[in-house]
């Protein structure tokens, strides 16, 4: 990726946040390079005020503070968190990936709707995978579904089936208050939701829904929408060769069909379309973007 | 015959998790930060039947067992009814996940061991410590360090996911919220449940 001039003007900028124990920002960094955009990484130890004035953030996943605590829970404390608060405030779009997505929540941001120069409350929490016959960390391809009306979900058809790999302890979305989630997805603030592997339909309990996550939420977003908590991994889905050939369905049949093309196997991944999504709302011209995938 | 019996386990070396949380509450909270945090995990267990003493012969049993905890890393004390770590400036954040289910593996362990019917839980026990002259304000200094309701307040709990006890000065068996299984809660516990998911 060169870094040229898009439709005449630079890349737009997006800060990939690195903070202690997280481990996925070069795979991140990629992606966002994949979709066209800029990846800026932005280490801990580098002054909050150096965060401010990106087209965007990326929170990548991880094990941030080695998820003492609660997982997010100290990051969520990071003076970091006030710059990018208040950034989302202004409507900059922020995505938080796995443990990126914990921080968000447990730092207020989602789903909460603060103004700027205001705090946002915890409103949700990602607790403890609830499986069936086991517990704790989980690792498994999941099936999603693209819910049409989110600026993060624009690259994908309308409730489009996205395979992409999920791995967590703690990915379940829940809230004290009953139907809260229900709520939330009523209100268009679940552009990402669990689905059937097997077949269309909605999720049907455990494997489809890994974790127990109300509502089948994978992804929750802001009242604004422009803050999106994502559990699964997209960036670990961006190139079709990251794609197991003994995946079911469309995407698989595709990695396989493209077993020993060197060309077609480093095409776009089912996880692109996020990445995609983010670079049409940040004005990278569609045909751009996808010549730079 | 019935009897509840505590098992504390913490880390015979620094608890990292402890001394992390202690860094960032003394960022949160400046000068009403705690001057000391601990964390423990807190099994209770439940024994209904048996052979009388449960307590003495989980102990017992426990000296050879590491189903509970790793001897080379942990140390564990089953209380005897009394605070864990005493003080009247201390306070005890007891927190367990809302819904946990039972350890259905250390219950039917136990009682193929000791006999009787166990149920066995687990939480979380944070002991916060403040300095004397603070003693007035330690129940609501530990309120301010638990609760997790902002981005600038309380680190230790979040209400939407986990029930909490702050118990200050005092120690209770068993001490986890909600120690009745689901569908079972006594109709005291539910008129102590505070509004914002504490169990007061």
């Amino acid at each position: 990726m060169s870094g040229a001039n898009v439709i005449g003007r630079a890349r737009p900028r997006v800060a990939v946040v690195r903070l202690p124990g997280m481990n996925c920002e070069d795979e991140t960094a990629r992606a966002l390079e994949s979709a066209g955009l800029s990846a800026v990484p932005i280490a801990w130890d580098e002054p909050p005020r150096a965060l401010a004035g990106h087209d965007a953030y990326v929170l990548p996943g991880g094990f941030s503070y080695q998820d003492r605590v609660r997982a997010g829970a100290i990051a969520a404390k990071d003076p970091r968190l006030d710059v990018l608060a208040h950034e989302a405030a202004r409507g900059v779009p922020v995505l938080g990936i796995c443990n990126g997505a914990q921080i968000l929540v447990e730092a207020g941001l989602v789903p909460g709707d603060a103004r700027a120069g205001e705090e946002g409350t915890v409103a949700l929490a990602l607790a403890t995978n609830r499986l069936e016959r086991r517990e704790g960390y989980y690792a498994a391809w999941v099936v999603l579904e693209a819910r049409p009306g989110s600026l993060w979900t624009e690259a994908y058809g309308p409730n489009e089936r996205v395979p992409l790999p999920m791995a967590h302890g703690e990915g379940r979305f829940t809230a004290r208050a009953p139907g809260t989630l229900e709520r939330l997805a009523a209100e268009g603030q679940v552009p990402f939701a669990y689905v059937a592997r097997a077949a269309a339909g909605p999720a049907r309990g455990w494997p489809d829904n890994p974790n127990g996550a109300e509502a089948d939420a994978a992804g929750v977003t802001n009242a604004r929408g422009n803050v999106l908590a994502l559990m699964p991994h997209p960036e670990r889905a961006d190139r079709l060769f990251h794609v197991p050939e003994d995946l079911a369905g469309p995407w698989g049949e595709r990695r396989r069909g493209a077993r020993g093309d060197a060309a077609r196997i480093q095409g776009a991944g089912p996880g692109h379309g996020v990445f995609l999504s983010l670079a049409w709302h940040l004005g990278v011209s569609p045909r751009v973007a996808v010549e730079a995938g | 015959m019935s009897e509840w019996i505590q098992l504390w386990v913490e880390r015979q070396a620094m608890d990292p998790a402890a001394s992390t949380a202690s860094a960032a509450l003394q960022l949160l909270l400046g000068r009403d930060a705690p001057v000391r945090v601990g964390r423990a995990d807190l099994w209770e267990l439940h024994c209904e039947g048996g052979a009388g003493d449960a307590a003495g012969r989980f102990e017992t049993w426990l000296r050879g067992s590491n189903l509970f905890l790793n001897p080379n890393r942990d140390r564990g004390v089953v209380l005897g009814g009394v605070a864990p770590v005493p003080g009247p400036s201390v306070a005890s954040v007891v927190t367990i996940e809302r819904g946990a289910t039972d350890s259905r593996a250390h219950a039917l362990t136990l009682g193929h061991a000791l006999g009787g019917a166990w149920r066995v839980r687990r939480g979380t026990v944070w002991t916060l410590a403040w300095p004397a002259e603070r003693l007035d304000d330690v129940a609501a200094l530990a309120e301010k360090a638990a609760w997790a309701r902002r981005r600038s307040s309380g680190l230790l709990v979040n209400a939407e996911s986990q029930d909490a006890v702050v118990l200050v000065g005092t120690w209770a068996n068993p001490a986890l919220p909600n120690p009745e299984p689901p569908g079972m809660a006594r109709t005291d516990d539910k008129a102590k449940a505070g509004g914002d998911g504490r169990v007061a």
